[in-house]
């Protein structure tokens, strides 16, 4: 009877772990500050100014947002395009991440414009010379790509075959319109700072940013599919693919490599190098960005014994992420303030608010997992609840694993189909 | 003539002052034009006088005169547009505006300037038509 | 005619006539900011003896115009660079990107938008004087066509080369502006950018944006290849096996 009773329970009053007791704070918090920057405005909620008008929101949660959902794109080429049919086991999680990156991004958009109820004035007020307005629409176009190539997965939940087969058949031609316009935005966000070639810090301006950008959101990608999938194997007790993973992280090196090449080939051309002499602020934010964030990760992860094993994996792509993360925050905020004559750094609110939403995300990535088919292997073990049903009953074909089936073939592994 | 050098600054350290009396005189006209520009920048291109609307009761026309006043202070922005219009004046003012410090009251209230007492003396404003003050 | 202002540094006493002026045009609230802000378009900043004045530039070729995604700006064929409220998203790119840091932005208000000097247009269209060229009274800032000014400023800086430092600022930085200015003093000590380049800054990111048929058309290409060929290896493959298993 006991047990029965404590199963009962537990279904009414989900268990207050540690981290849902942080979702809560943040949701609360993010929840306040959203009341307060919508009816008090940018100035009473921001450290932004006049001087510095783009900071968190924007270095953080767009720029940096965007690059770690590179992953969507990379994988769905591997898998469609390259043909590499064995990693498919993390199409679905990637794309997840990627659509989930991309929906917090446009989130957190809304916070920062100044006027987000016109956020839809790019769809007709167009200026094709502008930046933004290329990135603008090639945000709103992939998202939906993603979107799309996410649906396979909610229509098979429920049931939904004939929707689900005609998503399936376009998969090809909607990855490879998925490359091209994250090729587009990813190195877009880096074009944006073209235009300001004398407030840019020259470490980090050059006529290479677009290229920079999105190199760098390639290893960004390949390293969030790593970090990820350690983080759903605490989460959800997965047992973590390493024979998938390590790949990755071998690509990483190589993405790495070429990416600090191509940074320090163009600094010492421009002959920006010299000032590394004796660093001030920016010079010891740079060799930090690339030291703790291209040059360790590389050293760690070409390393095949320290790749082979999950704790090295896990720690080079952890160390790849922070140093995009550190890039995206140098070129926006760092590499700015000299020019701008002010010391930016966010208000709690802008960091909350953040928070929030990264909180959110992880959040929605929780219920995804639980509620639609996007691991093969049953997650739900880990939190005492039951499996639904239609997990239980699903043919065998849906688990990965196992000679890839032909494109097209009914029983075909469990990916975008 | 003095040459027009390329780049602002550059010439005057770098030449020697060898060049004799033509180079002596070129300096003083220069000088001379140089400091007779900043005169003339001093003859200030202010609104003419300007006549109030006479309202009822008014014993003559207010005549306001920016070249008096201008020696009050050396920015507009003590006046405008914080208590005059500009560009549309509105050319009327009442005691009663003056008392409650709007317009002309904010000075001439009888602490900075003169106020509109009988002391002071109504024909110190009230100069009537066609005169300046 | 293409409007332009010229400001002469060395004829401004520093009396703020056109900072009022354009308080009162533009309904302004009164208080003047030191610096330009959204609700002060003009001020007048005094270094050592020196008078200059703080305004959009109107460039030429305007940065605000390039970078705005919904074309919120627009240069007038009679030369002001103005700004449309109704379409602006508030995205502050124009502010991040102005070479001359003039769009400032309403930080205190809920529904905020980007704020800077019009050349008054509207006057400019009806025929009159910019509110602070009509009222400056030593004619520092005067109003014309920007030949005419420009030849105006030329004459200046040849009748008395000594009172000018010999540029006139404006006339070829980004492209051109439509405010031109000239000064006694260097124009770095007035606190006027010196390095920014003589080309116009949209031509950077245009370099970029260009590229974007052709990453479409050879990426399209380059991707659908690759898939072709990847996955006829595949096929290949299964027939190859297919057939071994039949014979076996």
């Amino acid at each position: 009877m006991r047990k029965d009773e404590e199963a009962m329970n537990s279904r009414r009053w989900p268990e207050m772990t540690f981290w849902r007791l942080v979702f809560l704070v943040l949701a609360a918090t993010g929840t306040v500050v959203a009341v307060l920057r919508f009816t008090r405005g940018l100035g009473a909620t921001t450290n932004l100014s006049d001087h510095f008008p783009w900071g968190l929101w924007i270095g953080f949660d767009v720029l940096t947002g965007v690059g770690l959902a590179a992953g969507g794109f990379t994988i769905t080429a591997v898998v469609y395009l390259f043909n590499l049919k064995r990693f498919t086991p993390i199409i679905r999680p990637t794309v997840l991440t990627a659509f989930l990156g991309y929906v917090f991004v446009i989130l957190a958009l809304l916070f920062d414009l100044g006027q987000p109820h016109r956020i839809w004035h790019a769809l007709v007020m167009w200026n094709p010379r502008s930046v933004m307005f290329e990135v603008a629409w090639c945000v709103m176009l992939y998202t939906t790509v993603l979107a799309l190539e996410f649906s396979p997965i909610v229509f098979e939940r429920l049931n939904l075959e004939r929707p689900r087969r005609i998503v399936r058949a376009i998969s090809v031609p909607l990855v490879i319109v998925g490359v091209i316009l994250s090729t587009l935005h990813q190195s877009s966000l880096g074009s944006l700072y073209l235009i300001v070639p004398h407030k840019l810090h020259p470490l980090w301006y050059s006529p290479l940013l677009p290229v920079f950008f999105f190199v760098s959101a390639i290893a960004a990608g390949l390293a969030m599919v790593i970090v990820e999938s350690a983080l759903c194997q605490r989460a959800f007790n997965h047992h973590l693919k390493m024979d998938l993973l390590e790949p990755l992280g071998r690509a990483m090196v190589v993405v790495l490599s070429i990416y600090g090449i191509l940074r320090v080939q163009d600094l010492a051309r421009r002959g920006a190098l010299l000032g590394l002499r004796r660093p001030g602020y920016e010079g010891s934010m740079f060799l930090l960005e690339m030291g703790l964030g291209v040059l360790l990760p590389i050293i760690l992860l070409a390393i095949p014994r320290v790749r082979a094993r999950q704790p090295g994996l896990v720690t080079g792509a952890f160390l790849a992420i922070l140093g995009f993360v550190m890039h995206r925050l140098n070129v926006s905020v760092t590499g700015m303030e000299r020019a701008a004559g002010v010391a930016y750094f966010p208000s709690w609110m802008e960091i909350a608010l953040s928070l929030a939403l990264v909180a959110a995300g992880f959040a929605m990535f929780g219920l995804a997992v639980r509620y639609l088919p996007i691991f093969p292997e049953a997650p739900h073990r880990a939190s005492g609840v039951e499996a639904p049903a239609w997990l239980l009953a699903r043919p065998a074909s849906m688990v990965a694993g196992g000679s890839p089936e032909p494109l097209g073939h009914p029983s075909a592994p469990a990916g975008m189909e | 003539m003095v040459k027009l050098p390329r780049t602002a600054g550059s010439s005057s350290e770098e030449e020697p002052v060898r060049q004799g009396w033509r180079t002596g005189v070129a300096w003083l006209t220069g000088a001379v034009l140089a400091l007779g520009g900043h005169a003339a920048a001093q003859q200030l291109r202010l609104p003419p006088d300007m006549a109030y609307t006479k309202a009822e009761g008014s014993p003559g026309k207010v005549v306001f005169s920016h070249q008096f006043h201008v020696a009050v202070s050396e920015k507009c922005t003590t006046c405008h547009v914080r208590l005059f219009r500009m560009l549309e004046p509105t050319r009327q003012v009442t005691h009663a505006d003056m008392e409650a410090g709007k317009s002309c009251g904010a000075c001439h209230n009888g602490q900075m300037a003169f106020g509109p007492t009988e002391a002071a003396g109504c024909s110190r404003c009230h100069v009537g038509e066609g005169k300046s003050s | 005619m293409k409007g332009a202002i010229l400001f002469d540094s060395t004829k401004c006493i520093g009396c703020e006539a056109c900072v009022a002026a354009c308080k009162e045009k533009n309904n302004l609230p009164a208080m003047i900011d030191p610096k330009l802000t959204a609700y002060t378009w003009t001020v007048v900043e005094q270094r050592n003896t020196a008078f200059i004045r703080r305004l959009c530039m109107h460039c030429e070729s305007p940065t605000c115009a390039s970078v705005c995604p919904v074309e919120a700006f627009r240069k007038e064929p009679s030369g002001p660079v103005i700004y449309d409220a109704s379409r602006c998203i508030g995205c502050r790119y124009c502010i991040m990107a102005c070479p001359f840091d003039v769009p400032k932005y309403q930080w205190d208000r809920a529904v905020p938008i980007v704020q800077k000097c019009d050349m008054c247009a509207d006057r400019i269209k009806a025929g009159q004087q910019p509110a602070c060229a009509a009222v400056c009274p030593t004619g520092a800032t005067i109003f014309g066509d920007r030949d005419e000014m420009i030849q105006e400023a030329r004459a200046r800086l040849e009748a008395a080369p000594k009172a000018y430092v010999p540029k006139i600022y404006g006339l070829e930085e980004v492209g051109g502006t439509s405010v031109l200015m000239l000064s006694s003093i260097p124009f770095a000590s007035l606190g006027i950018r010196p390095d920014l380049p003589l080309t116009p800054l949209p031509a950077l990111t245009w370099k970029a944006l260009s590229k974007v048929p052709d990453i479409v058309g050879v990426g399209g290409a380059l991707l659908y290849g690759i898939w072709w060929i990847t996955n006829r290896r595949i096929r290949v493959q299964e027939a190859l096996a297919q057939e071994a298993a039949k014979k076996g």
